[in-house]
């Protein structure tokens, strides 16, 4: 659809919020030294943080949330788990975000067996990206064909520039929301579309020069390539599978799913989904004769390299794209100190 | 549009228990709608407020209001399963997976090798063969069990060599209570003379990843390709459609790709077996 560039002044910004009239509605504040997502609703809220580090983490969880009751049974006869209404509005993603976001919709949506609760609330929500104009020195989006902006395929985007930020919507939704707010914008001048470019050029060297060191992968990594095993092992070597990379990844979707007797029905039992993660032990362990548990991937190195390869090989060869976005998180929230930016030069060598 | 939930279970009754052997059941089921199923595909077995474990039906695939599903008593799930009485509400997902590909079969002859509680999923593709037997040139059946005591349908193996161009052979580990017949792991029943035309059959080989593994090289030295082989690896598949994570070989999920694989397909991937 044709987007109209407008231009929103910083002080109307809480009155532009005000009128999204969703009360699921969440944007990046500054939480001592990050930004964090937090409620909006209910008015008295921390100023959005819309011009500095991106978020630590992605918006995932508002979609895939880390624990969710995917079943009641024997089902009553009535009540649908997705019938509730659960509008939301996000204020701060990124473009690794919303990159993010097509992946886990590929999987959750558009697989082989639709998740309803993730595609319910991916029907009801509203993102409100923004440039990314200061990328984290963790950020590598520019190796994955990313960009620190998002120039299609959103709702509405934000670009701040001096005293306010530049909208535009580019969904039927995104519009919508921009027509209840017509009298607060105005046309974008030619100056401010210029500062646009220039900080988002500045962001795009930023990446360059923090990652001259990182090739990009080729387009498909992997084919044909003999990964150094010897060095994978020894990037997995820092690693003490706590599993933060998975659960802070806007891409991992490993899940468990285990049931219990229902907490309010006591005659009826409810299965949860939660985040897993497929470097741990456990992940795949099996009943076993003996109460020995076998399990495919004993070796950490084993995992280690099934999770690389899922990301930058198999997705590939199963849906055609990569399954990493260069966000980074990953290696800001490792407590070993492992770089899949390393990993991912030796899968690819 | 909002389809239905691949989570929830369907209200499954137990019909009845059967002891096959002093450590597997057979759990007879009716789901609240008939289920229909290829040889093969698996389900996933609900037992209510204490979890899900994958199972494939060891009953006729032409029964689609009721299955029978054979159960080593092993694990968590498992050994409350073997303590289910008849008239206990169960739940059912599924099926999930391909199954075998029969119509790959139409014209070949057909080798199939089980060993212990592996024989049950081989069975719902025993029947399936047996249903329309004239479109197999040859079905060959070669078993395996630990001990006398733990072989799985000993009631049947007469009707199996009664099927024109069927014939059965067994063979126990460990030879107990005046036990006459072979004496050897189930290889042994997989000689280099063995009578199958190699150049137009297919091996189908369910059992414990250990057997599965000698199996396969077996029948690579008795002059198989990788092609011809089918492994049922049935590992700990969850979701049943590839997105919780576990059961992966390289890019293939057995719980939508499998659980039966081509070994062609998984031969270059490490931790197959």
């Amino acid at each position: 659809m044709e987007t109209t560039i407008q231009f929103l002044r910083e002080e109307d910004l809480p009155a532009f919020c005000e009128r999204l009239g969703v009360e699921s509605l969440f944007g990046t504040v500054r939480q001592h030294d990050h930004v964090a997502y937090e409620s909006l609703a209910g008015g008295q809220n921390q100023p959005l943080e819309l011009r500095g580090r991106p978020p630590a983490e992605s918006v995932k969880g508002f979609f895939f949330p880390s624990k969710e009751r995917v079943a009641v049974y024997p089902a009553p006869e009535s009540e649908s788990l997705t019938d509730k209404e659960d509008k939301i509005v996000l204020i701060g993603a990124r473009a690794c975000d919303l990159a993010a976001l097509a992946i886990l919709d590929r999987i959750f949506i558009h697989g082989e067996s639709p998740d309803p609760f993730y595609q319910r609330r991916r029907e009801n929500s509203l993102l409100i990206t923004v440039d990314c104009n200061r990328p984290a020195e963790y950020c590598f989006c520019n190796l994955l064909d990313g960009k620190p902006f998002v120039d299609r395929s959103f709702d509405i985007h934000l670009s701040p520039v001096e005293a306010g930020y530049l909208i535009a919507a580019d969904s039927d939704k995104g519009a919508a929301v921009l027509a209840k707010s017509a009298d607060l914008l105005t046309p974008a001048q030619t100056v401010q579309i210029e500062q646009r470019d220039r900080q988002r050029q500045e962001a795009l060297d930023t990446l360059g020069r923090q990652n001259q060191e990182f090739a990009p992968p080729p387009q498909a990594p992997g084919a044909g390539s003999t990964p150094d095993f010897a060095a994978l092992a020894a990037e997995a070597g820092s690693c003490v599978e706590c599993g933060a990379c998975s659960y802070i990844c806007p891409t991992c979707h490993c899940f468990l799913l285990f049931d219990h007797r229902g907490r309010t029905e006591p005659l009826r039992f409810e299965r949860e989904k939660t985040w897993d993660s497929c470097l741990l032990a456990n992940f795949a362990k099996m009943a076993g004769v003996g109460g020995f548990k076998p399990t495919p991937r004993p070796q950490l190195r084993d995992r280690f390299e099934n999770r690389l390869r899922h990301k930058f090989e198999w997705m590939v060869e199963n849906l055609n794209l990569v399954g990493c976005v260069g966000c980074g998180r990953c290696r800001a929230a490792c407590m070993g100190g492992c770089d899949i930016r390393t990993a991912l030069q030796e899968l690819v060598r | 549009m909002i389809t239905s939930n691949p989570y929830l279970p369907m209200e499954t009754e137990l019909l009845e228990v059967i002891d096959e052997t002093p450590t597997i059941k057979t759990l007879v089921l009716k789901p609240r709608e008939p289920i229909p199923f290829r040889a093969g595909q698996f389900m996933q077995l609900t037992l209510p407020g204490v979890g899900e474990a994958p199972f494939t039906p060891s009953s006729n695939p032409r029964d689609a209001d009721r299955q029978e599903i054979t159960i080593l008593k092993t694990g968590q799930v498992t050994d409350r399963l073997h303590d289910a009485a008849p008239g206990d509400l169960l739940g059912l997902r599924g099926p999930f997976g391909k199954g075998y590909p029969l119509e790959k079969f139409h014209g070949k002859e057909v080798l199939l090798v089980g060993g212990g509680v592996g024989l049950a999923p081989l069975r719902a593709l025993i029947y399936a063969l047996g249903n329309e037997p004239k479109k197999f040139r040859r079905v060959s059946i070669k078993y395996g069990a630990r001990r006398p005591a733990e072989r799985l349908y000993p009631g049947q193996y007469e009707q199996w060599r009664g099927i024109d161009n069927f014939d059965f052979t067994e063979t126990v580990d460990v030879a107990e209570d005046g036990w006459k017949g072979n004496v050897g792991v189930v290889t042994t029943l997989l000689p280099d003379d063995l009578d199958i035309d190699r150049t137009n059959a297919y091996v189908v080989s369910c059992g414990p990843p250990i057997m599965l593994r000698f199996v396969t090289l077996r029948c690579l030295e008795l002059g198989f390709t990788p092609a011809q082989i089918y492994l049922s690896l049935n590992r700990k598949m969850s979701c049943g459609f590839g997105v919780c994570g576990r059961c992966n070989i390289g890019p293939y999920y057995l719980c939508k790709d499998g659980p039966d694989m081509c070994y062609e397909k998984i031969m270059h991937y490490d931790n197959v077996f």
